[in-house]
């Protein structure tokens, strides 16, 4: 059944802008700004992969899955503190700069991760090492098919926005951010350390990105510098579709665009893909600009 | 004597809160009036419905036997485009028969003779003096895109036409000196000033004068009376909120009370002082000698 | 960042207000230099030179709507490709003049301008910038996927004749120079007068305090949509000029990129002053263009020259200003009411 089989790659495309739309609602939860270097930070975290996966093959002379967890771990720490670093040097200088600033420094800060990653890694597609990635999986009934790669990859993602949701929900510095994301000026007077929750954020939010890119390209395989435009992009759509700012409507979101645009591409046309989304988008601007989940901008009074 | 504004049964609701409720009042031509009560009472609600912010929840408002604010039509209507209605002169007939149409914007209200003031100042900061004044003649103009483009010779008797007016509603209120100064570089009792002197450059039938008189001191309160007089003397009819009491007393003719969104007197001074009511709303609240309740900054 | 009045910035500003008086000096002057400037440069250099006035004037068009509506179009490019579509298709398949295919594109461009534009002119700054950047992307995936079978497809359009004046077709890099510097001059009387309108005047009413300038009976929403078209129209026609000169029109002129370029133009030179857009221009374009070598550094370039500038300059090289009080006070604002929260209140 064709259906199922859209629905099935739908979710864990789903499940790839949840991760990194989980990103880009964070940071602007707590700032209100739209990190645009978001996406490349994402993007980075694929690059990162290829380098890790090279440097074990080349001692251990073939690929082989347990080089995953090492490399996902080296992958969250490195961009995780990029994403530190960005905060403090393009982004904290500017927290009362107006809404503009922080615009244009985060687009800037998107031109030099990409140039960087052109420059390291050149402009041509990157393939990553045969042998890590699963092989196989299941088939149903039907003809449909489900990839070992897809359960992983859905598992994992949906397992890691759990924790995220926990940790927000039950932590106190989970509930430091939300508070942050409420009112930062109170939060501060109540004691909170607001500069520690940002930098926090963005650890949590580029760290997911990056191992979102890790995922992805060991899902497709290759990838170029494009990447992160496209799908940072798409999960940002994905955040606004869910209400930016909140953490279970990015996970929705996420999942409803992953969905739709899947269905889209096989039953409308797949050259109108892309386009579905940014339609998506402003008709959802239109019609309900906090989004499905986001809570309704209080009236004037 | 004719109502010049009308509100009949007038209320506003923001979601579960009621902020004004089944409101009746008359402003008459000519007349001063004020517009008091306790803080939350709905006053600068009241003014946001007459001047078109939001539109009521129920009840009309009428100006010069039009109805310039009525509930929203609705959702369905509201897809329909507006039709014009904007435009001053035109359409303005059709508006008369009160039929359900799309909310009057603030822009068309002023148009249509009404001015006002803000609570906390609201001028243009980084604008000259004339600057901000020449912003109250812009619904007085026509000139478009075309004219300033080319430069014509209409457009540039407007122009000259504009400053004219500008410079003249600023030497009305003593304001001449301060032509070229930034409107943030003033000191507040001028700023509030140049705020009445950009809405009288609209050229009101109506100017609506919210808390005129906030953190301004006795002298300058006494200079703002007798302005306030001399402008109605010109034919403007005035309809202030404030907070103090004796420049209420001293200033309106007829005044509108109102707590909790209700109106609980209406008469002259005299009258309402009287009033049990009155008495007991502003009861509990602390007064200072002069009678003004302190935290004029607060919702009314 | 104090104000340090060293002995050459005072001697600078008073060349400046001198000038000031008497602007027809050294507009003259400027306009003299712009004439003979291409006289003594190679084909190559006439070319930056080109496409530098071109992307003046895209910057000069898009400062209508950033710096005077104080819209954040983060999709500007969309209608610089319009537009030149649109005298491609025009000049390709009905054969008309590229020259009278302007007004067309011109049209066509604000048009669009204005559909877009008027269902989103309620939203939020944010939101509204968000969707001007999907708007760009629609539009770059509409001429990728051959819309109505007229854009082509990702190789775009090639072929569109020249242009032409009275049998004189326009070839050299010179000639579409002197062509481009004749839109550029109309284009900054055309803005400069617009500033000095009742039109402008509205625009920097609505600018400082939109609540304010409604209720002083200024149509604010009427206001920013004129912005948006004329903004939007006249890229138009700078595209129209681009299509003449390359002859190919490509999906590519509608990246976000491009509006990305635009913008910067117009915010780090200098929101909303006129000499700031040539300012602007010189550094994200000619300079980029003059140093080859740097070429696969270039982006990085002008992302560290953006989060510096902001955080340095976040008024831009060269503002007007009014924009440079506006932004010097809201930081002023915002750092006062920080420091009281650490005080606590």
């Amino acid at each position: 059944m064709q259906f199922i089989q859209q629905l099935i790659n739908g979710i864990t495309i789903g499940s790839f802008y949840a991760l990194v739309a989980l990103g880009y609602t964070m940071v602007y939860g707590v700032l209100k700004l739209i990190n645009f270097a978001h996406g490349d930070l994402f993007m980075w975290g694929a690059y990162l992969g290829l380098t890790g996966f090279s440097l074990l093959i080349g001692v251990a002379a073939s690929g082989s899955g347990w080089m995953v967890l090492p490399v996902a771990v080296v992958v969250l720490v490195t961009v995780a503190l990029a994403g530190v670093l960005v905060e403090r040097v393009a982004y904290r200088p500017l927290r009362a700069a107006g809404r503009l600033a922080p615009v244009i420094s985060a687009l800037g800060v998107a031109f030099i991760l990409q140039s960087l990653a052109r420059n390291a890694y050149g402009a041509s597609w990157r393939t990553y090492p045969p042998g890590i990635a699963l092989e196989g999986g299941l088939t149903l009934a039907g003809g449909v098919r489900i990839g070992a790669m897809q359960i992983a990859v859905v598992a994992v993602s949906l397992l890691l926005m759990a924790a995220l949701y926990l940790f927000v929900q039950r932590t106190r510095i989970g509930t430091a951010m939300r508070a942050v994301a409420i009112d930062p000026v109170a939060s501060r007077l109540m004691g909170i350390d607001v500069d520690r929750i940002i930098a926090i954020v963005f650890l949590i939010g580029p760290g997911l990105g990056g191992i979102a890119g890790l995922i992805v390209a060991l899902y497709y395989g290759s990838f170029d510098f494009t990447l992160g435009w496209t799908f940072g992009l798409k999960a940002f759509i994905a955040a606004i579709l869910g209400g930016i700012g909140n953490i279970p409507g990015a996970m929705l979101g996420g999942m409803l665009l992953g969905v739709t645009e899947t269905l889209a591409a096989g039953y409308i046309s797949p050259q109108w893909k892309d386009a579905i989304a940014y339609v998506i988008l402003i008709l959802i601007l239109l019609v309900r600009p906090t989004g499905l989940l986001g809570e309704r901008v209080a009236a004037r009074v | 004597m004719e109502a010049l504004l009308a509100a009949r049964d007038l209320t506003k609701r923001f979601g579960g809160l009621v902020a004004v409720d089944g409101v009746d009042f008359d402003v008459r031509a000519g007349e001063i009036v004020g517009l008091i009560g306790p803080n939350g009472a709905g006053k600068t609600t009241i003014f946001n419905l007459i001047t078109g912010i939001y539109p009521p929840s129920a009840g009309t408002i009428r100006f010069r036997d039009e109805a310039i604010a009525h509930p929203p039509p609705s959702w369905l209507a509201r897809l329909v485009p507006e039709r014009g209605r904007g435009r001053r002169g035109d359409q303005v007939a059709a508006a008369r028969h009160a039929g359900p149409g799309h909310p009057l914007r603030p822009h068309q209200i002023t148009a249509r003779g009404i001015a006002r003031t803000f609570q906390t100042v609201h001028l243009f900061r980084n604008l000259t003096a004339l600057e901000n004044v020449m912003a109250g003649v812009h619904h007085r103009t026509r000139a478009g895109v075309w004219g300033a483009l080319l430069k014509l010779r209409a457009q540039r008797r407007e122009e000259a036409w504009i400053v004219d007016e500008a410079e003249r509603a600023l030497a009305r209120l003593d304001l001449a000196p301060f032509r070229d100064e930034l409107a943030k570089n003033l000191p507040y009792g001028l700023q509030r000033r140049l705020e009445v002197a950009r809405a009288l450059a609209a050229k009101p039938a109506l100017l609506a004068l919210d808390e005129p008189a906030a953190g301004l001191n006795e002298q300058e309160t006494g200079e703002l009376i007798e302005r306030v007089r001399a402008i109605r003397a010109d034919g403007i009819t005035v309809f202030v909120i404030e907070h103090d009491m004796a420049m209420v007393m001293a200033l309106c003719e007829h005044i509108v009370v109102v707590d909790h969104g209700r109106k609980i007197a209406e008469g002259t001074p005299a009258e309402v002082q009287k009033n049990a009511d009155v008495i007991a709303a502003y009861l509990g609240e602390e007064d200072d000698e002069d009678g003004a309740v302190p935290d004029a900054q607060n919702e009314p | 960042m104090g104000v340090q009045m060293t002995s050459t910035r005072a001697g600078l500003e008073g060349i400046a207000a001198a000038l000031r008086r008497r602007p027809l000096i050294w507009q003259l002057g400027l306009l003299a230099l712009a004439l003979l400037l291409p006289l003594p440069l190679g084909d190559y250099y006439r070319t930056v030179a080109w496409r530098t006035g071109l992307y003046a004037i895209l910057g000069l068009s898009l400062t209508v709507i950033v710096g005077y509506a104080g819209l954040y179009q983060l999709g500007h490019a969309a209608f610089y490709a319009i537009g030149a579509y649109t005298s491609a298709i025009l000049n390709l398949r009905l054969g008309i003049p590229l020259l009278l295919t302007l007004p067309a594109s011109v049209c066509v461009s604000g048009l669009c301008g204005y559909v877009i534009t008027r269902p989103i002119l309620r939203l939020r700054g944010d939101y509204l910038m968000i969707v001007t950047i999907a708007f760009g992307e629609v539009v770059r995936l509409a001429l990728v996927n051959n819309i109505f079978g007229l854009t082509g497809g990702a190789n775009g359009l090639s072929g569109i004749a020249r242009p032409s004046l009275g049998g004189f077709e326009i070839r050299a890099p010179i000639h579409h120079y002197y062509l481009m510097l004749f839109f550029l001059v109309l284009t900054l009387a055309g803005i400069h007068r617009l500033q000095h309108s009742r039109l402008g005047r509205a625009w920097m009413c609505v600018r400082e305090d939109e609540e304010a300038a409604e209720a002083m009976g200024i149509d604010t929403t009427r206001v920013k949509l004129l912005a948006f078209v004329i903004g939007s129209a006249w890229a138009g026609l700078a595209g129209g000029l681009y299509a003449g000169k390359l002859t190919v029109v490509a999906p590519d002129i509608a990246k976000f990129m491009e509006s990305v370029v635009l913008f910067c133009i117009v915010v780090l030179g200098g929101t909303g002053s006129l000499p700031g857009v040539f300012v602007g221009t010189l550094g994200m374009v000619t300079l980029p263009e003059l140093f080859r070598p740097l070429r696969a550094w270039r982006d990085a370039w002008v992302g560290v020259a953006m989060v510096v500038m902001m955080i340095a300059r976040p008024e831009g090289l060269w503002p007007s200003r009014k924009v440079q009080l506006e932004i010097r006070g809201e930081k002023e604002e915002a750092s006062g009411r920080s420091a009281a929260a650490e005080a606590g209140s």
